[in-house]
């Protein structure tokens, strides 16, 4: 048995003496007085004596023993607390890691009491002092952050950092706090050494449904304190905010916002959306114990990046630090379309006319805005032109330069769109080279080479994934509109083992694919497998809407909005425009302190400037600057998995995440640990004596 | 009468008013002297009071000569003698009477004893104004003090300051004292016994009255009363003391005080069923009734 307040087992034994003297201080102090039938009285009293020593002794004892029961309650004993003794023996020193959940999660209040209040207690009680024992604590997030580097007897050290510890708004990285604990207890101690770890967390589903005890030493003892409260409480967030496609200026766009409702209840919920000096309310159905999707249309007027918040206005609920959430928007300018193709301009019809027509189907006019599409020829392209392009659109481009291969390699990775018509022998070529240039980041499902034989002619589409892009633009018209189709022309294919089929969304008649789409770094590749000069593709009424659609599936990859989990290690591509890196500087949200930990570094890479850290800060907006113009923003946030309170089953801990480790798990949920009932028990015993002692005095009649 | 008695006990201005009344018995008495009280002896002194048939021996004195003539029958005349009473006053003398004294020493103002002094003193002289004898005998633990009946003034003052010095002794046994008292008389009279009764023989002491009564005497029980005898005091603890060497004991009076009621009420039960199915006159007299208001009544009451 051990005792959550111990100091109220010593406060007990001394009030314990205070019915004794109360009952000698309250003792009747006789008034002397002579009485003739005095005879009378000592008949009396004799009769009554025995029933009166019985109550008086009654009373003391239940006295005594309802302020024992009190002391008792208060000291909140619980039964079976030890960790069970190690197969070395009590004489072997101990070495004992307690990890504590320093995780959002643990913001999460019950009952108006946070849950890192109730885990302090549990964690400072497992570092109390004990004979030949070392201890270490780590606070785990993100990244575990051991106190010592190696387990220490300076256990009141320890004692100090529990009581600072704060919430973080990080999720918490289980496996490696795992692990960070599993090599501690390897090194420390010895062969004989007894190890226990100790876990203090609210053991949520999302963070320790993939842990896996395995990495600790196979000797370990292992004790998990939930403090996780009997009721999983009611926890609304915002856990995602991003436009649905590519914002241009002016250009109204749709504005997804996710809120999960993590509640057994769905609810109708309100937000604000604010974006600069622009706000809009939005209210929608959030439904129970999930994500909903809620959009707001929004036009932004000017360009550059747009910081807002998006946060309830009718939600109380356990954690109000995901209830609002910073995002940034980079508003486009109109797209630009650099088309890299042999053919002249005045070669009409041809491939390229056709596609620049589809690009571009409308003529400039008054109030309207129109695609810019610019043809150049490949060998004459600046590294610039093509740098600043938002898609790149090849046609007969020729044979390709390493150079250009290597800068549209280099900007697929880092977002742009490419769209390829391979319709000549060198496009195979250029393809293969463009894939070994984009490295590992390129896995194209199929392999593009010269037509062997008779040439490809009236080919026409055997296979589409109509409930793909570009594709569902067309609806269930789809097979109706395509079939008529012809395509000639083109490359072979074949396709590479162990590529991923899904890529390929159209597939002809002779089993070459037809349209590839797929994902490129962060960029999108598009390569169309036809000539357009020689189908009547272009002259299909499909032409213009699956263009329309490609040039919008490419676009749409050109990040508007970037987002980073606050904790988490960060690496991401500045755009184009931020080379060089002298002169820029990051600045850090109005709410983050010095000891949010450092903002990261920029450096120059071949592809552009990377901003890397080893931690993103605390949740708000950071902006890369050169002097006042904001070149990059970036929203840290708190990791959706944050917001879902919901925890694991004890038994899911005990045996199926085990690993073969003993593990203990305690809970302050009444069915899982009725160990820690006893105290309310005691709390009846001591009312009972209360109420023992009162119907004594009545049946006493004193 | 001219008294001859000082005694701070004998108020002959309140006695005054009960000049009127008298110390009447219920049976015949033995006397010494002619009195006012009826005798046993008819003779031929009295009032006439009725004939009887003559029987060889009769004083032929009291022959009714004119009825002889006129019938030829012989006839007796009887008259009723009248003597005087001889009363003996036994007053209980154990420390139980003090109880009840506001103040230390011999006076024991407020306590049963002073009751019991005014009591016997106004009774004594109102006895001896009507020329009736009047003794004194002081029981406790034994009979400790005698004075034998008399009813001259200086008698009077004699049994006046015996019953002003009363002292009371540590012990009673009433039983004793009225046995030794019944040795000293060898004629009837009247036995009025002031007491608490609160002896550790109650039927002892009645043993000894019946002595009395077996010689026909007549018995006059006052069973003396003090208020706060029949109630305990309020308070929360309180360590009662005996008067007469019985110990002390230390309890809350509001636990017992009901039982406490119960059992005293018993013990005046007892008394009275035993005076009472003796043949006894038993009054119940509380200290809280003046003396005076005590003695009209119950000498009115003799009275009928």
């Amino acid at each position: 048995m051990s005792f959550l307040h111990f100091w109220a087992i010593p406060a007990g034994l001394a009030t314990l003496s205070v019915p004794f003297i109360v009952h000698w201080l309250t003792k009747p102090r006789p008034v002397r007085l002579s009485l003739s039938t005095v005879r009378f009285v000592q008949d009396i009293v004799a009769q009554r004596r025995a029933v009166n020593r019985l109550r008086d002794w009654l009373i003391l004892l239940l006295r005594a023993a309802a302020i024992a029961l009190f002391a008792l309650v208060l000291a909140r004993p619980s039964i079976g607390d030890k960790l069970p003794a190690a197969a070395g023996g009590s004489a072997a020193p101990t070495v004992k890691v307690v990890v504590l959940d320093v995780s959002q999660s643990l913001a999460a209040t019950s009952n108006g009491i946070q849950a890192l209040e109730r885990a302090r207690p549990i964690a400072s009680r497992h570092l109390g002092y004990q004979a030949d024992t070392s201890w270490n604590l780590i606070l785990a997030a993100a990244v575990p952050q051991p106190i010592f580097e190696r387990p220490s007897s300076n256990y009141s050290t320890l004692l100090g950092e529990v009581t600072r510890a704060r919430p973080l708004p990080q999720r918490l990285n289980v496996q490696a706090a795992l692990h960070a604990a599993g090599e501690m207890l390897a090194a420390a101690g010895g062969d004989k050494a007894r190890r226990e770890l100790v876990v203090v967390s609210d053991f949520q589903r999302t963070n320790w449904a993939t842990a896996d005890f395995s990495v600790l030493p196979r000797e370990t003892v292992i004790q998990l304190e939930s403090v996780a409260p009997a009721e999983t409480p009611a926890n609304f967030a915002i856990v995602r905010v991003a436009p649905q496609q590519r914002i241009e200026r002016a250009r109204p766009f749709r504005l997804e916002v996710d809120v999960g409702n993590y509640s057994p209840t769905p609810r109708q919920v309100t937000l604000e959306i604010a974006i600069g000096k622009e706000s809009q309310r939005l209210t929608g159905a959030a439904t129970a114990g999930g994500r909903s999707t809620l959009v707001a249309e929004i036009s932004l007027p000017a360009e550059g990046w747009q910081v807002g918040e998006a946060r309830f206005l009718d939600v109380d609920d356990a954690l109000p630090a995901d209830n609002v959430r910073s995002f940034a928007l980079e508003v486009h300018p109109q797209p630009q379309f650099l088309l890299l193709t042999k053919q002249s301009i005045e070669s009409r019809p041809s491939s390229s006319y056709f596609l620049e027509r589809a690009i571009s189907p409308e003529l400039p006019g008054e109030g309207r805005a129109v695609e810019k599409v610019t043809r150049i020829d490949p060998s004459r392209a600046a590294r610039e032109a093509i740098s600043s392009a938002d898609v790149l659109v090849l046609d007969h481009p020729g044979k390709l330069s390493d150079e250009n291969l290597q800068l549209i390699a280099s900007l697929l990775h880092r977002g742009r769109g490419v769209l390829y018509v391979a319709a000549e022998p060198a496009d195979a070529t250029n393809l293969k080279l463009l894939s070994r240039a984009a490295g590992s980041g390129l896995q194209l499902p199929v392999e593009y080479s010269p037509p062997v034989g008779p040439g490809r002619k009236d080919l026409f589409l055997a296979e589409v994934k109509s409930r793909q892009a570009p594709f569902t633009v067309f609806g269930d018209e789809a097979q109706a509109i395509l079939t008529p189709v012809r395509f000639s022309g083109g490359l072979a294919t074949r396709r590479v083992a162990d590529a991923l089929l899904d890529d390929v969304l159209a597939t002809y008649n002779d089993q070459t694919a037809c349209l590839v789409v797929t994902a490129c770094g962060a960029g999108t590749l598009a390569i169309l497998n036809v000539d357009l000069g020689s189908s009547n593709l272009p002259s299909s009424p499909a032409f213009v809407p699956l263009v329309g659609e490609l040039t919008g599936l490419l676009l749409g990859q050109t990040r508007s909005a970037e987002t980073a989990a606050s904790g988490e290690p960060l690496a991401v591509y500045l755009p184009a425009a931020a080379s060089p890196v002298s002169g820029l500087k990051i600045i850090p949200p109005e709410s983050a302190t010095k000891e949010s930990g450092t903002l990261g570094d920029l450096h120059e890479e071949a592809v552009g400037v990377m901003w890397q850290a080893s931690a993103a800060g605390p949740p708000g907006i950071y902006q890369v600057r050169r002097e006042t113009q904001t070149i990059f923003a970036l929203a840290s946030a708190i990791p959706p998995e944050e917001a879902d309170l919901v925890t694991l089953a004890s038994d899911v801990m005990t045996d199926r995440l085990s690993g073969g480790r003993d593990v203990k798990f305690r809970s302050l949920r009444k069915d899982e640990d009725p160990r820690d009932n006893l105290w309310s028990w005691l709390a009846v015993a001591c009312l009972g004596c209360v109420l023992a002692e009162v119907l004594s005095l009545k049946v006493f009649k004193s | 009468m001219l008294t001859r008695s000082n005694s701070r006990f004998l108020d002959l201005r309140a006695l005054g008013a009960l000049s009127h009344l008298r110390f009447t018995t219920k049976r015949r008495i033995d006397g010494s002297f002619s009195g006012r009280h009826r005798s046993r002896q008819l003779s031929g002194s009295g009032e006439f009071v009725d004939f009887r048939e003559y029987t060889p021996g009769d004083d032929l004195r009291k022959l009714d000569w004119k009825v002889l003539a006129r019938t030829g029958r012989s006839y007796l005349r009887l008259f009723q003698d009248e003597t005087d009473l001889t009363c003996t006053l036994t007053i209980d003398a154990s420390s139980s009477m003090r109880f009840g004294a506001t103040t230390l020493g011999k006076q024991a103002a407020g306590s049963k004893l002073e009751y019991v002094q005014y009591f016997s003193t106004a009774l004594s002289h109102l006895l001896a104004a009507r020329q009736d004898r009047v003794g004194l005998a002081v029981a406790a633990d034994k009979l400790r003090q005698f004075v034998p009946p008399g009813c001259t003034p200086e008698h009077l003052a004699r049994v006046h300051r015996v019953i002003e010095r009363l002292a009371t002794w540590p012990a009673t046994n009433l039983g004793l004292s009225l046995r030794q008292l019944f040795t000293r008389y060898g004629r009837r009279g009247v036995l009025v016994l002031v007491s608490d009764f609160l002896c550790d023989d109650l039927e002892d002491a009645f043993a000894g009255l019946r002595l009395f009564r077996s010689r026909f005497w007549e018995i006059v029980a006052i069973h003396l009363v003090h208020p706060q005898e029949e109630r305990l005091p309020g308070g929360s603890a309180y360590r009662f003391v005996g008067l007469e060497n019985d110990g002390e004991v230390d309890c809350t009076p509001a636990e017992i005080a009901r039982a406490y009621e119960q059992r005293f009420e018993a013990h005046c039960s007892v008394v009275r069923t035993l005076a009472m199915a003796t043949g006894f006159d038993y009054r119940r007299v509380s200290t809280a009734t003046h003396y005076l208001d005590t003695l009209s009544g119950f000498l009115a009451e003799r009275a009928g």
